[in-house]
């Protein structure tokens, strides 16, 4: 069974059943039964555990069997009663390996992209500038992403996922193409957004020193978690 | 003369190309999405002008425009006049004639866009409508544009379907390969040189510039 939450209440609930196969061949069997809740949770594993397969099923990419993923109060699916939130209703921010920023956009289109656009053009463009300054990358704004470096790229992508305002924060492997002495200080400056902001957040890793970052450590192995650590 | 069917040619294949744009870009939209029998059926129709003899395909449309097939019967009831031989049946056989390039050529480049942009995207917010306009569509530029730069310069050249359908009427549905046609039959060598030269030139110049748009990386910012 898994542990309670390390911040109190279940922020996700996510019992989930995810076939093998599908439409990404080397996709493993995922079966879990988990509870998130506020603060960082680190998920380790080596690969084919199953960690990408669980972050793309709560974000809404990937379609499970059977289970349910609840958010707050939110049932994000539940598929016995058919219900599967689009993942552009969620508001679950995921930062994938690859970053993924729009290489047509500037840095600071990147980042606006996902702010909601109610207040127009100028209100998103300046909630975009402050995120980017947040994340110490202010000066960066009207580059190419693909003239960035892997440290100010990852910077950009976490920012960007911030803008949207989620609900939940999931990043898969995201220092993975870093050395390590920013993998470092990234994981250390995510720590510290995390802890003042109270946003869930997973971290999918298979980097032991990255696991130490965690309020909450889950091993998972072929599908399944295998262990579930809070941080004394 | 030769002023006059250049200059309908062009009108006929820019609007050709305009409106197998729309359905094109739209068709290669649906044909990137969907899965299933349906895909293959629709793609295989979409393809066909590619392959069919010309007067194949002219006659199905005459079946079907013609002043008693289905469509026919009923443009010519809505509008008083038969659409075939008119300049309306040169557009739809240059729209017939550009739609398989554009479809083709949008399509590759619709599945060449990185399915990882198009999942960021949906995470960020943004509905399918909208991350077909702002992410797909501006990082399958290139292709789109090569499909459509090739749709024109077919559209421009069609002689087969066009004779079909629209007929070879001088001042009315001549264009400029029918006129070219004309021209050296009857013996006219300096207007069959000065079209051929015409036709030759855009035909030659719409695949340098296509194949450079299609070769254009995707992702260049």
């Amino acid at each position: 069974m898994p542990g309670e939450p390390a911040g109190g209440p279940a922020a996700l609930q996510a019992r989930l059943l995810v076939p093998a196969g599908g439409d990404v061949e080397t996709r493993p069997r995922l079966d879990v039964d988990l509870r998130i809740g506020a603060g960082l949770t680190v998920v380790t594993g080596p690969s084919g555990a199953g960690k990408s397969t669980l972050l793309s099923t709560i974000a809404g990419l990937l379609r499970p069997r059977a289970g349910r993923v609840v958010l707050g109060d939110e049932v994000l699916v539940d598929v016995d009663a058919g219900v599967f939130v689009p993942p552009y209703r969620r508001r679950v921010g995921l930062v994938f390996q690859s970053l993924a920023l729009f290489p047509h956009l500037t840095v600071l289109e990147n980042v606006a992209f996902g702010v909601d656009g109610r207040h127009g053009d100028g209100d998103r463009q300046a909630t975009a500038r402050a995120w980017l300054e947040r994340m110490r990358v202010g000066g960066l704004a009207g580059r190419a992403p693909s003239t960035l470096s892997g440290g100010e790229a990852q910077r950009v992508a976490l920012a960007r996922a911030l803008a949207a305002r989620p609900r939940l924060l999931l990043l898969d492997e995201p220092f993975s193409a870093l050395d390590a002495p920013l993998r470092r200080t990234l994981g250390t400056e995510l720590q510290a957004l995390v802890a003042d902001s109270g946003l869930p957040t997973i971290l999918v890793t298979h980097d032991a020193e990255d696991a130490a970052l965690g309020d909450r450590r889950v091993r998972m192995d072929a599908g399944r978690v295998v262990d579930d650590t809070a941080r004394p | 003369m030769i002023l006059d069917v250049l200059l309908r040619s062009l009108v006929t294949a820019l609007s050709a190309t305009a409106i197998a744009g729309v359905l094109g870009v739209g068709l290669a939209a649906w044909l990137s999405r969907v899965q299933g029998g349906w895909r293959d059926v629709v793609e295989a129709l979409l393809t066909a002008p590619m392959v069919l003899p010309p007067t194949v395909l002219g006659w199905l449309l005459l079946v079907v425009l013609g002043r008693s097939g289905p469509i026919g019967r009923v443009v010519e009831a809505v509008f008083g006049g038969p659409l075939v031989f008119s300049p309306v049946a040169l557009v739809v056989a240059g729209t017939l004639a550009a739609l398989p390039f554009v479809v083709k050529s949008s399509r590759a480049a619709f599945d060449d866009v990185d399915p990882r942009l198009v999942a960021a995207a949906s995470t960020l917010g943004a509905s399918p409508w909208r991350v077909f306009l702002a992410v797909v569509l501006p990082l399958s530029r290139g292709g789109v544009m090569a499909g459509l730069t090739l749709g024109f310069a077919r559209a421009l050249g069609d002689f087969g379907v066009t004779l079909m359908i629209a007929g070879n009427i001088p001042g009315h549905t001549q264009t400029a390969s029918l006129a070219l046609y004309d021209a050296v039959t009857a013996g006219r060598d300096d207007d069959a040189l000065g079209l051929g030269l015409v036709l030759g030139a855009t035909g030659i110049a719409a695949l340098v510039v296509g194949g450079r748009l299609g070769r254009r990386r995707p992702h260049a910012w």
